[in-house]
Formats: C-alpha cells, sequence, structure tokens
C-alpha cells in the first residue's frame, strides 16, 4: 500500500514540473488503473493507450488536484472514467464478447481466470454503469463516496446502481444456469 | 422479477471480490511514451509561454508604432506654437534622414519648404499667436528655403548629373523662386499686422533674407537657361556647319 505522506509528496514535486517524481507517481499507480481499464474494454492494447490518457491527462491537470477534494487514487480513477467514457464516445464502439481478445493470455493467475471467465462473460451484458461501480465497488475496494466521486454521481444513486447491477448480475448467471 | 436476498447478494459481492485479478503490460513501454509525452508537453508549454512573451513585446511594439504613427499625423496639421510642432518638424528631418538620392532629397526639402510656407499663411488667422513664435514661424519658413535652395544649387555643380537631371533641378529651382515670392508676401503680412516694433524690425531683416535667397534661385535657374541655350546654339551651329559642308 501506498504511504499518502509519500504521495503528497510526489505530487508536490510533479505539480512544480518534476517529471521524474511523476513517473514514480506512474510507477506506483499504474498497475490498479490499467486493471480498472483492461476490465472495460477487454483489449490490452486499448487499455495501454487508455492507460498513458489517464495519467498525460492527469499531469497536465495535476494543478488543479488538492488533498482537501479526494483522495490522489480516486481522482486518478476518476480521469480514468472519464477517459473510458470519452473513448466510448468517440469510438462508438460496442464491446461484443465474442470478437473480444482473449485476454487470459495477459492475466498473472491464468487459472484463476479460467475459474472466473463465467463471471466476466455475465459482467460483460450489464450497462457500462453498472459495471463500473461493481469494479470500483467490489473488485477495487472503494467505498460509495468515492465510488460516487469517481462517476461523479451523489451516493443515493450509487447504492442505487450497485442494487440494480448486483440483481441483473445474478439474473445473467441464473440463465446461464450457474446460480 | 427476480429478487435479491441478503445470503445472494453477500454470494455474489463474494464472488466479485474473489474473481480480482491482475494483467500483465507493457508498463515500462507505457511509462516511456508517457515520459516522451510530458517532454513534449512541457516544450509546447514553453513555446506558448515564449510565444505569448513574444506576442506582448510585439503587441506593445505595434501599438507604440500606431501611437506613434497617430501622433505624427496629427503633429503634421500642427502649427507653430502647438504642443506637437516640434514632433512635426522632428518628423520631416527623419524623412531627410533616410538613404535616397540627392535629387530626392532636394525634391522633399521643397515639400518641406511649402508646408512651412503654407503654416505662415495661416499664422496671421491665429489670434493668440505671440510675436516671439510668430518670429519663430517666420524664422524656420525662411531657413527651409535657404536650405533647399542650397542643396539644389550644390547638387547642380555636380559635372556627372545627367542633362535630365539637370532640367528637373532647374524646374525645382523655379519652383522655389515661386515659394519664396509667396513667403516673403506672407511674412510682409504678419509685419503688418504685428504691433511691436522690435518684432517688426525682425521679421524686415528676415525678409531681406528671403529676397536675397528668392534672387539667388532666379539667378540659379537663369543661368542653367542660359547654358541651355548656349548649348542648343552650340548644337544648332554645328548642324548649320554640317549642313553647309
Amino acid at each position: 500500500m501506498v504511504e499518502e505522506s509519500e504521495i503528497q509528496g510526489l505530487i508536490d514535486l510533479a505539480k512544480q514540473g518534476d517529471s521524474n517524481a511523476f513517473g514514480r507517481i506512474y510507477d506506483l499507480y499504474a498497475d490498479r488503473m490499467f486493471n480498472f481499464l483492461i476490465f472495460r474494454v477487454r483489449h490490452k492494447e486499448t487499455a495501454e493507450d487508455l492507460l498513458h490518457t489517464t495519467f498525460l491527462k492527469a499531469w497536465t491537470n495535476l494543478k488543479s488536484y488538492t488533498r482537501q477534494n479526494a483522495k490522489f487514487s480516486t481522482w486518478l480513477f476518476q480521469i480514468a472514467n472519464f477517459t473510458l467514457i470519452d473513448h466510448w464516445r468517440t469510438k462508438k464502439e460496442v464491446i461484443d464478447i465474442d470478437k473480444v481478445e482473449n485476454i487470459s493470455h495477459f492475466a498473472r493467475d491464468p487459472v484463476l481466470f479460467e475459474e472466473y471467465s463465467y463471471l466476466w462473460d455475465a459482467l460483460a451484458k450489464l450497462p457500462d454503469d453498472q459495471q463500473t461501480v461493481l469494479e470500483l465497488r467490489f473488485k477495487r475496494d472503494l467505498s460509495i463516496k468515492e465510488t460516487a466521486e469517481i462517476m461523479n454521481k451523489s451516493s443515493v444513486a450509487i447504492r442505487v446502481m450497485q442494487h440494480r447491477a448486483l440483481k441483473n448480475l445474478r439474473k445473467n448467471l441464473k440463465r446461464q444456469g450457474l446460480m | 422479477m427476480f429478487g435479491l436476498d441478503p445470503k445472494t447478494k453477500q454470494d455474489l459481492i463474494e464472488k466479485l471480490q474473489k474473481s480480482r485479478m491482475s494483467f500483465g503490460f507493457n508498463k515500462s513501454g507505457v511509462r516511456n511514451r508517457l515520459m516522451m509525452s510530458i517532454d513534449q508537453h512541457q516544450t509546447v508549454v514553453s513555446e506558448i509561454k515564449h510565444n505569448h512573451g513574444f506576442r506582448f513585446v510585439l503587441g506593445s511594439a505595434l501599438a507604440v508604432v500606431l501611437m506613434t504613427i497617430g501622433t505624427f499625423a496629427y503633429a503634421d496639421s500642427t502649427m507653430p506654437g502647438d504642443k506637437l510642432y516640434f514632433l512635426d518638424q522632428f518628423q520631416e528631418k527623419l524623412a531627410l534622414k533616410f538613404p535616397r538620392s540627392a535629387e530626392s532629397k532636394v525634391q522633399l526639402q521643397a515639400e518641406i519648404l511649402d508646408e512651412r510656407v503654407k503654416e505662415l499663411g495661416e499664422i496671421p488667422k491665429v489670434e493668440d499667436l505671440t510675436d516671439e513664435l510668430r518670429l519663430k514661424a517666420v524664422e524656420e519658413s525662411k531657413k527651409s528655403l535657404i536650405d533647399a535652395i542650397d542643396r539644389t544649387s550644390e547638387l547642380k555643380q555636380n559635372v556627372n548629373l545627367k542633362n535630365r537631371s539637370k532640367s528637373d533641378l532647374n524646374k525645382l529651382l523655379i519652383d522655389l523662386e515661386k515659394i519664396a515670392e509667396k513667403q516673403e508676401s506672407e511674412v510682409n503680412h504678419i509685419r503688418e499686422r504685428s504691433l511691436d516694433q522690435e518684432t517688426k524690425l525682425e521679421l524686415e531683416k528676415n525678409l531681406e533674407d528671403i529676397k536675397k535667397a528668392r534672387m539667388r534661385a532666379r539667378l540659379e535657374s537663369e543661368s542653367q537657361k542660359i547654358e541651355g541655350e548656349k548649348i542648343e546654339r552650340k548644337e544648332n551651329g554645328l548642324e548649320k556647319f554640317l549642313n553647309d559642308d
């Protein structure tokens, strides 16, 4: 886990134009951000491009970040989520589960991936915002408040969305005879 | 409708948490791209800042130039005694300093002189002008006349000058004589209206100088005319001699 004081020191340096400090920030957060992005786009190269865009946006907007507003990781997830939304809006691309790259090749634990591939398939059939809310809440362990900040919605809206997402997920799994 | 009891909900949440996994990717490759993009971004920002600074300097310089042009344009219509009159004269001196041919400088001087004379014509109409300023305007006008005639005469002495240029200078001298005549008339008019005896005396002295300059211009132009006639006669004589032969 990254120490908040260490992060704050790096942010202060990066705000003064120290790109090496920002490189260190990238080293600390790149994996978490990439895993969030690849879950949503299911394509390694695209996820890498989006990761690059996310961190570049963070660099150019770093001066607007203040600790009082949100945790740095929350702020980064927010940028990543907006980057994803922009990506879908410009690409007009609908993810077709059959045409998706077999990302099992890139899973660090292929056995685990195989074990839960049915869950991935069921999740992929959910609406975008419901996929995001489940990813942030249960895979990234973010609070309702943090998820609300990232998705630019109220806490109540996130609770409702989470409830609907779980219901839909169960429905999808039941249809496949998996529950 | 599908319900969602607490147990099912907890079961789903556990499944999601257990399925949490990480994927391998080209972390250093993305990092390198990112660092390159940051460098480019910093260069662009620095260039924008530099350009902004340059634009600011350019804008300021342009503003100064426009203000100067505007001021000169305004100063052009000023009269002796006006606050910006000195700028009008400065502008004329500056124009004469620019590299240009001697003939062109003389022509410009004649134009300046013409303007001085026009100013003289306006002086009697200005009621609140002091005698000192009236005298100064006359002296400035006289100086312009003498300078223009001097330069034209000097230029005429140049043996390398083509006949056409000499003829143009001759026309200029005739023009200068006419301007001097007008100047004399204007100065006379000012003198008649002046109530101060001392100023009147000074104006009379200036009138004498202007007369002398006018005579010189006439002599210069007539000598040129005589010379031209001599050349013409010689050419005619030569032609006659050749024909007789």
